[in-house]
């Protein structure tokens, strides 16, 4: 049986929105510029 | 298979619409699933011991959400204008595409402790920024809506390091290029 762990990280760069839309949508601003994921993972592989 | 859930609110600016000043948003509402078929592809070559490459192919996968949208406090005026096209009430039909995507990698044990490994990938993003929409009511309505997307390109570099009979450290790094070069591409999906 072989156990892992890992750990990664994610930078997603920032992610600035300037959308026009249309008379009804209206426009749609924002800047969101703190995009990460942390991954945590724990594998098990048993061989049988 | 994959099956994939489609839960859209957008907010109606009913001020815009002449004769419905003052009043405040509407709301837009679509829900549906739908379940889409796709297959992998892979060969693995070792042509030394120490040395492997593989390369898999993922295929796209093709998804259609349908659902009649659901339109909350329209204004009389917008309402009227929905009613008189033919628009209220009608059926949405949503057609995406999950890229397919193909992926080179390599492997080669250095020494008995060492091993080094890359990747290098290509997925079709371009096709999942072309969104068909119909609208089917008594007469049907249909245009693809392009989001301008690029297809993206992947590189990754990795190493494992043996320091002990029963353990491996791994470690690397990736890297993948954007699908979108401009604030006035980015949507809130992505």
């Amino acid at each position: 049986m072989t156990v892992g762990a890992a750990y990664e990280y994610l930078d997603a760069g920032d992610a600035e929105i300037d959308q026009e839309g249309g008379p009804l949508q209206g426009p749609l601003k924002g800047d969101y510029d703190t995009n990460a994921i942390h991954f945590f993972a724990v594998n098990l592989i048993w061989k049988f | 298979m994959l099956y994939a859930t489609l839960d859209q609110k957008a907010a109606i600016n009913n001020s815009a619409v002449p004769g419905q000043a003052g009043l405040a948003d509407g709301k837009l509402e679509l829900d549906a699933d739908d379940v889409g078929y796709g297959f992998n592809l892979g060969v693995l070559l070792s042509p030394w011991s120490s040395t492997r490459f593989g390369l898999t192919y993922r295929s796209e996968v093709e998804l259609e959400f349908e659902d009649t949208a659901k339109l909350k406090n329209i204004g009389p005026v917008l309402q009227g204008i929905l009613n008189g096209s033919g628009l209220a009430g009608s059926e949405v039909d949503i057609d995406m595409t999950i890229p397919q995507a193909v992926m080179f990698s390599a492997y080669h044990q250095l020494t008995d402790r060492w091993a080094i490994m890359g990747n290098i990938g290509w997925q079709e993003w371009s096709a999942f920024g072309k969104q068909d929409l119909t609208l089917s009511s008594t007469t049907s309505t249909s245009f693809t809506k392009d989001l301008g997307y690029d297809d993206t390109w992947h590189f990754a570099l990795g190493a494992q390091y043996r320091f002990a009979e029963r353990w491996l450290w791994s470690v690397g790094a990736a890297y993948d290029t954007s699908p979108v070069d401009d604030a006035d591409q980015n949507t809130p999906e992505m």
